[in-house]
């Protein structure tokens, strides 16, 4: 639930200070406990918006219940905290789920001195201020009748209300303490979100306090970026990613789809909405092509399609010559040698009874039968040196093992069979910032090392450019834009292409609202409810790719059209 | 990798989900509370032998521990039965898939809600010397809950990405539910047809109460603590309701606290429960 602190008014417009604050466990029978977090010095005015940045575990929830006096049983505090009336919005958003929305703001803004009607109106004011559409039609509802976007919209304008009735001046705008704020939402959804938050907090004259992973756009609209580490606070590094290597043309494609659609299967025989539609691209011998896209965009599908794990409806997916769409059970086996799979979560892709070991040995055995046990165990040890792990991880089991390690252990099972082409599905997500920045060097190096053909799906745009040698950008099953990775980051040219940049380096994407469900895609082009550019002609029929350049295709009725002030950002 | 590599992650399973199972104190608790239970009924010659006619409250309590292992050997037998008719009809409707599936698992549903306890208490006046069919009908009232968990451990297996990979990884049909799900599903499973044991003792006792089902022969053999409950209500007083009473609702505790303590240990296996555990 939201939770509320005590009022102490502050006599100056510093909302924030906290000074030499340390949180620890204490010891049973007394001594000296476990520190979690220790000599935090941070401060904050009013109207000013402050990110703390964190790997997992590294102490973000303890520190922002420290700072509003929420601390779990069992921890203790020391130091000194004087803050005035603050709010902490906790990860999940908070809202109790088995009340209706106006209920929850009813209560929140009672103690405003705002009645129940005015309370309502206030509501919408504030859900409005964050675009929610049509506040009044929601309000009766509870959060779990919501979409994730809707359900966070409500849950930061719930804090605003509690916090100083949404409408606070610099003295008592209050502290605003928001944990992971939008974390499952698509990028161009979330970073929207907290722009919106950010202008609120500077008119409003609370102090804004935002803490998540790095890489999870909450230093786009901060004042100031902290990183927490080893239980203390710093300035935030700065990002330095490996990239990927200049492509050498080396030979035709290795892989080439045409048209491929897929279904999704939802009577038995097929039949259902198209989630993958009309998709064609090249792979060429070490090339990595990245698939960009939000959720419901079809990338992972279309993954999941090329590795037939999923039947397509139609189309071509050429590898070394062959079809991979209608090469028999032997056949594909034989082909899976070749073509491997990454997956989201890799210890949820790996069996949790079975070691890694064991599990390498059993995909040799049942992909490329023939070799002897000593040959086996050669091959095991090769991939588990090129995916970074230690002989001794074949007696590792995979389920408990940390999201880093379990990353490299998923790769180094799809690599024993010495695949040349490597689908990965969205394989930072399980991954905070530095095991990211970790796995992306990894994986480049064994791209090279093995001369790999990549195709990544993922949603993280700087991930994307800095992986890439061509970016698909994907939108509803279709290829919305195709280039060169450092063509799209110079030169994007779609709207959706723009807004999935922008909200990358932090800027307010130009793309407003959520993307439409499988099942409510508008008629003609699929991002025009979002697009700052629609126009009448948008509706009336699906855009078609356009050459930019060689190379560089987009699909957008109106994408040499010049801008209305809307580059990228809004 | 540096710094990344550690012990630990070549313990097995098995012993991470007992490690889980011993950090849930209610299953440790009711673990101890059963052992106890057993250790009474073992050690029930012993105590008659002590004090050859005892009366009253002592009596009753003498010939309640006298009923442990009658009362658990039938509610054993019968949750056996109700686990292995949960494990082939929730079992059944996962791999089934299609139409066939959710029917089943909708049939399993419904029977669940139906007042199964009757069941019992009808087939305990029918069928009323006749110990094993009277546990067999208390195994087939017990299995539909269970097998809508099962159905839904199996399914969430059968859909996840760890069947999927191992799909990708070459393994047969056959491979990936023998080796992968199955193996994977043990602990959840194990913990979604325990609630069958407490739930056929809970049957066996309300049918004991109302003078049905086996144990209320002439000379009290075979008695279990739901035939000793009825006798108590039909002629004894109230301290003969105490030592039977006492023992079921200890016992009852006990396996729910198990149960409690299961469900840790297949969520500390698969952390997050990704995989349907219950």
């Amino acid at each position: 639930m939201t939770s509320v602190t005590a009022a102490v008014p502050h006599p100056d417009h510093r909302i924030l200070t906290a000074e030499g604050v340390g949180v620890f466990r204490p010891r049973r029978g007394g001594g000296a406990g476990t520190d979690l977090l220790s000599g935090i010095h941070l401060s904050l005015d009013a109207a000013e918006v402050v990110a703390v940045v964190g790997d997992e575990g590294s102490g973000k929830t303890l520190l922002l219940r420290a700072l509003a006096g929420l601390l779990p049983p069992g921890v203790e505090r020391v130091g000194r905290v004087a803050a005035g009336r603050a709010v902490l919005v906790p990860a999940d958003g908070g809202l109790w789920p088995g009340a209706p929305l106006a209920e929850q703001f009813a209560a929140a803004l009672a103690p405003f001195g705002l009645g129940r009607g005015a309370a309502l109106r206030r509501a919408e004011r504030l859900l409005t201020r964050l675009h929610l559409d049509n506040p009044a039609r929601w309000l009766p509802l509870c959060p779990h009748q919501m979409g994730e976007g809707n359900r966070w919209r409500a849950a930061l304008a719930l804090g605003m209300a509690a916090l100083n009735g949404g409408t606070g001046t610099e003295e008592t705008g209050g502290l605003f303490l928001a944990d992971a704020p939008g974390a499952g939402l698509d990028p161009t959804v979330r970073a929207r979100l907290l722009h919106l938050l950010a202008d609120w907090a500077r008119e409003s004259g609370a102090a804004v306090l935002l803490a998540g992973r790095a890489g999870d756009g909450l230093d786009g609209p901060a004042d100031r970026v902290l990183r927490l580490s080893g239980g203390s606070l710093g300035p935030a590094p700065e990002r330095d990613e490996a990239v990927a290597a200049p492509l050498v043309p080396s030979g035709p494609p290795v892989l080439s789809v045409r048209g491929l659609r897929v279904a999704v299967p939802l009577v038995r025989g097929g039949g259902g909405p198209l989630v993958v539609d009309d998709v064609s691209f090249d792979v060429g011998p070490g090339e990595t092509v990245v698939l960009l896209g939000e959720s419901g965009s079809g990338k992972a599908v279309l993954l999941r399609a090329l590795a037939r794990l999923m039947p397509a409806v139609s189309g071509r997916a050429a590898w070394m010559g062959h079809d991979l769409l209608t090469l028999d059970d032997g056949a594909v086996r034989a082909a899976r040698g070749d073509v491997q799979m990454l997956f989201p979560d890799p210890r949820a892709a790996l069996a949790p009874t079975v070691t890694l070991g064991d599990q390498m040995t059993e995909a040799l055995d049942a992909l490329q039968p023939g070799f002897t046990p000593a040959e086996q165990a050669a091959r095991a040890a090769a991939a588990l040196e090129l995916a970074g792990l230690p002989l001794a991880a074949t007696g590792y089991y995979p389920a408990r093992l940390p999201p880093e390690l379990a990353a490299a252990a998923g790769l180094a099972r799809a690599l024993v069979t010495g695949p040349r082409l490597l689908l990965a599905d969205d394989p930072f997500a399980a991954l905070d910032d530095g095991g990211r920045g970790r796995f992306l060097e990894r994986l480049l190096r064994v791209q090279q090392a093995r001369s790999l053909a990549l195709v990544v799906a993922t949603a993280d745009a700087d991930a994307a450019c800095r992986l890439a040698h061509r970016v698909l950008v994907m939108l509803n099953g279709r290829v919305v834009e195709e280039a060169p990775a450092a063509d799209l980051v110079r030169d994007p040219r779609h709207p959706f292409t723009r807004a999935l940049l922008a909200a990358a380096e932090g800027h307010r994407p130009a793309l407003d609202g959520d993307p439409p469900g499988l099942f409510a895609v508008p008629s003609g082009c699929p991002v025009r409810r979002r697009c700052p550019r629609v126009r009448d002609f948008c509706a009336q029929a699906v855009p078609e790719p356009e050459v930019v350049r060689p190379g560089h295709r987009v699909s957008c009725h109106y994408w040499d059209v010049a801008d209305d002030g809307d580059a990228g950002t809004g | 990798m540096d710094g990344l590599a550690g012990d630990g992650f070549g313990v097995s399973p098995w012993r991470v989900a007992w490690r889980g199972f011993r950090a849930s104190r209610a299953g440790v608790h009711g673990l101890g509370a059963l052992a106890a239970v057993c250790c009474g009924g073992l050690l029930e010659p012993v105590l008659s032998a002590g004090n050859p006619t005892p009366g009253g409250a002592a009596k009753a309590a003498v010939a309640a521990l006298d009923a442990v292992a009658a009362s658990l050997l039938l509610g054993g037998s019968a949750a056996v039965l109700a686990a292995v008719v949960a494990l082939v009809w929730g079992g059944g409707a996962a791999l089934a898939g299609g139409r066939a599936g959710p029917r089943l698992v909708t049939l399993a549903g419904v029977a669940g809600a139906l007042p199964l306890p009757l069941l019992p208490l009808m087939a305990g006046g029918l069928l009323d010397p006749d110990l094993g069919l009277f546990a067999v009908v208390l195994g087939l009232a017990a299995a539909p809950a269970p097998a809508v968990a099962a159905h839904g451990v199996l399914a969430a297996l059968l859909r996840s990405d760890m069947a999927t990979a191992a799909d990708a990884a070459g393994l047969t049909r056959g491979a990936v539910l023998l080796r992968r799900v199955l193996p994977a599903a043990a602990v959840p499973l194990l913990a979604a047809c325990w609630s069958a044991l407490p739930r056929v003792l809970a049957m066996e006792g309300l049918a004991g109460l109302v003078h049905l089902g086996p144990g209320h022969g002439p000379a009290g053999e075979g008695a279990t603590w739901g035939s000793l409950l009825g006798d108590a209500v039909a002629g004894g007083g109230p301290a003969d309701l105490l030592g039977p009473g006492l023992l079921l609702a200890v016992t009852l505790w006990a396996l729910g606290a198990i149960g409690d303590g299961l469900a840790q240990a297949a969520a500390t296996l698969i952390p997050g429960g990704r995989r349907g555990a219950p």
